[in-house]
């Protein structure tokens, strides 16, 4: 921990993540519920990226901490409990993308409202048809991503939309940061080819009509404000 | 990425300016870098259900899953234990049913079980090959099985039985 951040928690009164988790380790309810409120929304955010439905974040979410609960006792603090949540939430999110059997379509009007401590504060000026504009540029966002495979969606998940550093990355994956940023460029680059072809009117149908299932998942509903 | 997330060194920042400078496609290219890491920087959070604590609770504070009921290793078949993995037991056990149909085709003329030491000891295998296969969770087994009853017939109404 930087020792800003330990200065930080010192002046405010609050726990460290790893103090947290000692306490979780001798049964301590209470201390659970901290580090729940602390973290359930980047745990249900990466389930939600990944998966691409609520309804496999809400299952994804809960089995995370439940195994933070349970396996407190066996955490060695060799890296911070963010990154440790982070991992098992990865694992757990990747695991029922591979097993997924069905196609799951996320509709446009099931989407969630957007995190009210990170208010999106274009939507208060902007016009009609700008923001019809911007839903359609998520749209296309939002295909193209789907169309990525589960690790590449994962690596653009943890950098670009959950703000982890490299460093954080190859913990939680294992991936050395060399192979990340090589990844990531590539990544990148087919998000542009699939936008490119799908904004021209050449992609196939379900990229146009982002309700396609790549793996059986939408990652649409993700991007969408 | 580095360059744009201003992450090099003062002497590679340099060279990839100088670089700049000259190289249009480069510049194109970083643009397109940098206005695709704006837009996904931009994605909005989602929020999840309020009830999430309640659940998670409930399932945190559920007696931990009991793994599945299995015999004591003393009362395992001895059969069993030299064959530790489940699912080869099914394949086993078909083999042996392959062994022994290629012994009841090859040689028609086997005297009946109780003359013969070999094809009781064909039989024992038969029956413990189909023991086994009936006990694993493999689809396998019941086709083993089948083959079993198939053979039984077969060997019945050979020649000699």
């Amino acid at each position: 921990m930087k020792i800003t951040q330990g200065w930080r928690l010192l002046q405010s009164g609050t726990q460290s993540d790893e103090a947290l988790v000692e306490r979780c380790a001798r049964g301590d309810e209470s201390a659970f519920k901290e580090l729940f409120d602390r973290h359930h929304r980047m745990v249900y955010n990466l389930a939600f990226r990944m998966t691409g439905n609520h309804s496999d974040a809400e299952e994804i979410a809960p089995e995370v901490f439940v195994k933070v609960w349970r396996k407190a006792s066996e955490f060695r603090g060799q890296s911070r409990v963010s990154t440790w949540l982070y991992r098992i939430a990865a694992n757990m999110a990747m695991d029922r993308m591979r097993s997924a059997r069905t196609t799951k379509e996320v509709f446009w009007e099931d989407l969630a409202p957007v995190d009210k401590e990170m208010p999106d504060l274009r939507q208060a000026t902007e016009t009609p048809e700008d923001a019809a504009m911007r839903r359609e540029d998520n749209r296309i966002l939002a295909a193209a991503i789907e169309r990525l495979s589960a690790d590449d969606r994962l690596l653009v998940t943890l950098y670009h939309l959950q703000g982890c550093s490299y460093a954080e990355i190859e913990d939680i994956t294992g991936i050395s940061q060399v192979n990340i940023k090589s990844k990531l460029f590539r990544a990148r680059r087919r998000l542009r080819d699939t936008m490119v072809t799908t904004q021209k009117g050449d992609a196939p149908d379900d990229v146009q009509r982002s309700t396609t299932t790549t793996d059986g998942f939408h990652f649409a509903a993700a991007l969408q404000s | 990425m580095d360059f744009t997330l201003q992450q090099l060194s003062r002497a590679e920042t340099g060279a990839v300016d100088s670089h700049l400078g000259t190289c249009e496609g480069c510049r194109a290219l970083l643009e397109e870098e940098r206005a695709l890491g704006r837009r996904l920087a931009a994605v909005p959070r989602v929020e999840a259900r309020s009830e999430l604590w309640a659940v998670t609770r409930a399932l945190a504070m559920e007696p931990a899953a009991t793994a599945p009921v299995r015999a004591p290793k003393a009362l395992r078949r001895p059969f069993q234990l030299r064959f530790p993995w489940p699912a080869a037991r099914p394949y086993a056990a078909a083999f042996a049913a392959g062994v022994a149909t290629v012994v009841l085709l090859v040689a028609p003329n086997v005297p009946a079980p109780e003359a013969a030491p070999g094809a009781r000891v064909i039989a024992q295998t038969l029956d413990q090959a189909r023991q086994v296969a009936r006990q694993s969770d493999d689809p396998m087994g019941d086709m083993t099985d089948r083959t079993w009853e198939a053979l039984t017939v077969s060997h019945q109404g050979a020649p000699g039985s």
